[in-house]
């Protein structure tokens, strides 16, 4: 009963999204792609480059969220 | 498009609509003895009626169990019991003490509870050194509390924890004797094979 | 991200880093690093831009939707999937590239 419930839900959770594109799809990279070249502040006030501090170093999980405060 | 939706909407509708009845929710994990053998990994003996299960969670490897308040133990709201284990518990370190710091930051944080300051005593769980941390939540502006108990314990290298909750109005005693369920949860439950972790940190060759 | 800071140990083990993105400003970010007890970086964003490049933010939306992408320590994006994170499937990502950086 609960596993219908969700299905429902979800599925009408996403037919008003199937409209909703991708701002510059044609851009976007996926597996396989190079990743892109970045530099972005940190919460601690830090420039964090892509290239000096990942780039050869280390692999790096990025994790994109929505809003601060909010559930991940 | 829309025709088909239509169609798998009352599908999903006409599923509901059937009552379907309350199934035993640990049908088919049961053994012999009373105790219950979960995704083929825990095994635990689940506390006996009025306690009934809450949740069991596959998601964030979880179990936990409720009892409210029934006639033949008149008290006012809010009156219930929760009684649970928790694989990934509030927190990050792999140190106990350390670990019921953070756990206690983020426990009950929705129910706007204020944690008077817990004591602390070592003690053994689950085949090796556990803490146990003992304090009382207080939800001033709806004049309520909570007696609650936790057992941090080790699982491989990470830390999972066993807890216990009791609600009462501000002015009424706590139950004492429900602690038992939670000892006597602690004490039957073990592990039957290696965890996620553990499996993931041995060497493959 | 409370479950990537519970598995900092495993990815330092395993020679990787993570780092959370949104479009907040930093000082909202520095915030919400210290409430929930942060020790990995959370990188500000209020362009968007790193977003539309990994696929991440939609049109008429002023965030990014949930994504989490790995790169390898060689450039190349190895995993990139939608909602929550599957840590998991995270963790078993990283220890296998771990084990192609002792090969190399």
């Amino acid at each position: 009963m609960k596993i219908r419930l969700a299905a429902l839900i979800l599925l009408l959770s996403w037919a008003p999204l199937a409209g909703a594109e991708l701002l510059a799809p044609e851009a976007a990279k996926k597996v396989g792609d190079r990743a892109p070249i970045f530099s972005l502040v940190s919460d601690r006030g830090e420039l964090i480059e892509y290239d000096k501090d990942y780039y050869g170093r280390h692999h790096l999980v990025l994790t994109f969220v929505p809003a601060a405060f909010t559930p991940v | 498009m829309k025709y088909l939706l239509l169609i798998f909407i009352s599908f999903l509708l006409g599923g509901c609509l059937a009552a379907e009845p309350p199934a035993d929710p640990f049908a088919g994990m049961r053994m012999a003895d009373g105790s219950v053998l979960w995704e083929d990994e825990y095994r635990f003996t689940p506390p006996p009626p009025p306690w009934q299960l809450l949740t069991l969670d596959e998601e964030d490897y979880s179990v936990a169990f409720f009892r409210g308040c029934r006639k033949e133990e008149p008290g006012n709201y809010p009156c219930e019991s929760t009684l649970a284990y928790a694989e990934e518990p509030f927190g990050y370190s792999r140190d106990l003490e350390e670990r019921q710091e953070e756990f206690f930051r983020r426990f009950l944080w929705a129910a706007r509870v204020d944690f008077e300051k817990p004591s602390l005593k070592k003690t053994r769980a689950l085949g090796g050194e556990a803490l146990q941390a003992d304090t009382v939540g207080h939800e001033r502006v709806l004049g309520h509390k909570v007696l609650v108990r936790v057992i941090f314990a080790h699982r491989g290298e990470r830390i999972v924890a066993f807890y216990f909750t009791q609600w009462r109005p501000a002015d009424e005693e706590f139950d004492q004797s429900q602690l038992k369920a939670l000892e006597n949860f602690v004490g039957g439950f073990t592990f039957t094979a290696p965890s996620f972790y553990e499996k993931l940190v041995t060497r493959q060759d | 991200m409370e479950g990537h800071q519970r598995n900092l140990y495993l990815y330092d083990r395993f020679n990787a880093r993570v780092a959370g993105v949104s479009r907040d400003e930093v000082s909202t970010l520095r915030h919400w690093s210290d409430q929930l007890g942060l020790s990995f970086p959370l990188l500000g964003n209020p362009t968007g831009y790193l977003g539309m490049d990994l696929g991440t933010q939609h049109k008429g939306v002023p965030m990014f939707s949930r994504r989490t992408v790995v790169i390898d320590k060689w450039g190349q994006i190895r995993y990139s999937e939608k909602g929550s994170p599957d840590y998991r499937e995270i963790l078993r990502l990283l220890k296998q590239l771990h084990e192609e950086e002792e090969k190399r």
